[in-house]
């Protein structure tokens, strides 16, 4: 086991919400709901830790949130400053070291055991980087320091805004025994179900039960748990996430049924996409439609070609047949999505197999077919 | 409407009509039989489609008052299955069709009759006589070669040419080409050539037997009819030009390779055991004194066997092959032995029947992998 990694988990509070109040400074101590309008099919996005106190939390329904705060004040993110924002984050980190792993736009994992300035003490550099961060943002983060990634990001929610704490090996035992299950990274509301079920609470419960025991009922994953209870994680600093799919959706403004107004969205995403992936020099050999309905049934449709693709002609002909092959007759749908994945990059060579020339040189068939 | 048939002759009837019968719902009213009978002719007329392939099956019946109901296939198939072998009476009341079996009775609500797709009319006075059991080889022996990518649809399909004297039928997905040729006497004024769908032809390789030894053939400029026993198929044909294929072929292909066909199968099929999951590797590695199998599957092993009682006729070679399309060839040939011609580790290879037949040959063409 590896007790010598020195590991910062850093995330930014409230990080679209911070964002808004530092440049309209009149929201301050307000509750603030970044996201969708209250009467609008959005979701919110991050709000003010003075919203969270009313029960309003990220990926909830705007009009919920609403309901629980019809004073709140609603906004969109303002996308550019959050962006600009990240940005120079990021390069604050890459200043201490080049082993960093964004989670997303406002967290990421960084492996200070080795750095750029020398520094010995991840604590230390911990609170370097959220002072600068400050300087140069404005907007505080938490950071969590521990010798792996689980409990750096247990450290970091420890003491959230603008928090800052160290999980040594010696005091990892008694903070992952008092773990509320749910907590506990790999164990989501399915697993904690489960857990409950059997009588697992706490990380003290799960320390009692035996290897085989975990395994018996969790696979693979009981592994997991059995050493991450002991503090043990050695999942590395990933740099660069390989992607596995693109996709693109669109969440109508009223629910549609005319199948002309979907075509128009679905070409258009398709526009999109196949930009993306030319931009980002790779192909796909499978493609996925997603449609809610009305009554947030939620579907979707693949199908994989042989060879991959990236234009948006065959996106959108393959995207077409497949809508078409699902939508029964007058469905209304409130949303509408492709995506791509089984990608292919310039330089892969997963295919072996060679082809006559004859088929490669036959055009392309995007000809309209009946409706 | 009204009749009355023996459940088993009904279901032999109507088995494969299901297959027809679309599984994605785009227009409702295709997941239905049409159903008709007439009294005059005492006869019971099914009819599936899915608007590029329409399968009728017309058969005799008790029947005691004519009409037309569009049913749900799927539950009309159920019960049917389900019935016992017995006598089964249909029959129509306020737009239900009632069906009675022994102590058993269902009610199935009928689709508007009226909305499903006109069916072509059966023409039988300028219709072409082929031997059923050659069609059927014909289509044996190349429909597992074509693509099943929709955006070349000319390759989704098995392209058929007949003339006069003879006729053949190709299949190609790019990696592999089947072809057979047959010697034939066919009353055609000119040859005539098509791209047909799969569908309809699998189809009829199902229903084709010996009992009835002719099939009768309409090729029109937009479709194809045929006639076979009870069965009346019509399908589209696919639009656009097929490829001059043969140019792929390669003529110097001068190591030879002959060996009894069952034991290739078997070596293959137990080398494969272990071949990628990605690319379905195995290799063939041919000297004149040895041929070995082998295949090899990161992380999990690798096998190879030897062969014995060969015949090898060539340079030494290194050549790989995908295992299913192998298979797929070595399925359908029917000699003994089977012969392999190949040029380069990077070039295709052939694969014939050893035994010559005068009236009819088929040739495989297998693009092989990359060798890493």
């Amino acid at each position: 086991m590896k007790t010598d990694r020195k590991i910062i988990h850093v995330d930014m509070d409230a990080f679209f919400a911070a964002v808004e109040i530092r440049d309209n400074p009149q929201y301050k101590g307000k509750p603030l709901i970044v996201g969708g309008k209250p009467n609008s099919r959005g979701v919110v996005s991050t709000c003010s830790y003075e919203a969270r106190k009313y029960g309003i939390h990220s990926a909830m329904p705007s009009y919920q949130a609403y309901k629980l705060c019809p004073h709140g004040i609603f906004v969109k993110p303002d996308f550019d400053a959050i962006k600009e924002a990240s940005q120079i984050v990021r390069k604050i980190f890459f200043e201490y070291t080049d082993l960093v792993e964004p989670v997303s736009i406002d967290e990421a994992y960084l492996d200070v055991t080795e750095n750029k300035k020398n520094i010995t003490i991840a604590t230390e550099i911990a609170n370097k980087i959220k002072m600068k961060i400050f300087e140069e943002t404005r907007l505080t983060a938490s950071a969590g320091v521990s010798y792996n990634k689980f409990l750096a990001k247990i450290a970091s929610e420890m003491d959230k805004p603008d928090g800052l704490v160290v999980i040594p090996p010696t005091k990892a035992q008694e903070i992952l025994e008092k773990l509320p299950i749910g907590d506990f990274y790999g164990i989501g509301n399915v697993s904690e179900k489960k857990m409950i079920y059997l009588g697992i609470r706490s990380g003290k419960d799960l320390k009692e039960r035996s290897l085989t025991e975990l395994i018996k009922h969790f696979g693979k994953a009981g592994t997991f748990y059995y050493n991450i209870v002991r503090g043990k994680d050695n999942r590395p600093i990933i740099t660069h996430r390989i992607r596995k799919s693109l996709g693109c959706e669109r969440t109508f403004a009223k629910d549609i049924s005319d199948v002309k107004e979907m075509l128009d969205v679905l070409e258009k995403i398709s526009q999109k996409i196949s930009s993306k992936m030319k931009e980002n020099k790779f192909k796909a050999k499978t493609l996925t439609v997603k449609i809610k309905y009305a009554n947030f049934d939620l579907v979707s449709r693949s199908k994989t070609l042989a060879e991959a693709f990236d234009k948006k002609d065959i996106l959108f002909h393959l995207g077409r047949k497949l809508l078409l092959e699902t939508l029964g007759p007058e469905c209304k749908i409130r949303l509408l999505g492709l995506s791509v994945s089984n990608l292919v990059r310039e330089g892969d060579k997963i295919n072996d197999q060679q082809m006559l020339d004859f088929f490669s040189e036959t055009e392309l068939a995007m000809g309209d077919e009946e409706e | 409407m009204k009749f009355s048939i023996e459940k088993q002759d009904l279901q032999s009837n109507i088995q494969h009509l299901y297959n027809i019968v679309p599984s994605k719902n785009t227009m409702p009213i295709l997941t239905n039989y049409l159903i008709e009978a007439d009294e005059q002719k005492n006869l019971l007329k099914f009819t599936a489609t899915d608007l590029e392939i329409t399968v009728i099956v017309e058969f005799d019946a008790n029947i005691s008052e004519s009409g037309k109901v569009a049913v749900s296939a799927r539950n009309l198939n159920e019960i049917i299955n389900s019935l016992p072998d017995s006598m089964v009476h249909f029959l129509i009341e306020e737009e239900n069709l009632k069906i009675n079996c022994e102590h058993s009775k269902f009610n199935l609500l009928c689709a508007e009759n009226s909305q499903f797709p006109l069916i072509p009319q059966k023409d039988l006075s300028k219709v072409i006589e082929l031997d059923a059991e050659m069609f059927k080889k014909m289509i044996d022996n190349t429909h597992f070669a074509v693509s099943s990518e929709i955006n070349r649809p000319i390759f989704t399909g098995i392209f058929w040419n007949i003339a006069a004297d003879q006729q053949f039928m190709v299949a190609t997905d790019g990696k592999k080409i089947a072809e057979f040729k047959l010697i034939n006497q066919v009353d055609i004024p000119e040859a005539v050539e098509q791209i047909i769908p799969t569908k309809g032809l699998l189809f009829l390789d199902k229903v084709i037997s010996v009992d009835i030894p002719k099939i009768s053939v309409l090729l029109e400029s937009n479709r194809v009819m045929f006639s076979y026993g009870n069965y009346t198929i019509f399908t589209h044909i696919i639009e656009g030009r097929f490829p001059d294929y043969t140019k792929a072929i390669p003529l110097n292909n001068n190591n030879i390779l002959i060996i009894n066909k069952i034991k290739l199968r078997d070596a293959v099929k137990r080398v494969s055991l272990l071949a990628s999951e990605d690319t379905f590797k195995v290799k063939f590695d041919v000297t004149n004194e040895k041929f070995m199998i082998s295949s090899t599957k990161r992380e999990e092993g690798e096998a190879n066997e030897d062969l014995d009682d060969f015949k090898y006729n060539g340079e030494p070679i290194i050549i790989a092959f995908n295992y299913r399309y192998l298979n797929s060839i070595l399925n359908v040939i029917e000699s003994e032995n089977i012969e392999i011609k190949m040029g380069k580790s990077n070039e295709p290879a052939l694969f014939f029947n050893t035994e010559q037949n005068d009236k009819y040959s088929a040739r495989f063409l297998l693009m092989p992998l990359r060798l890493i």
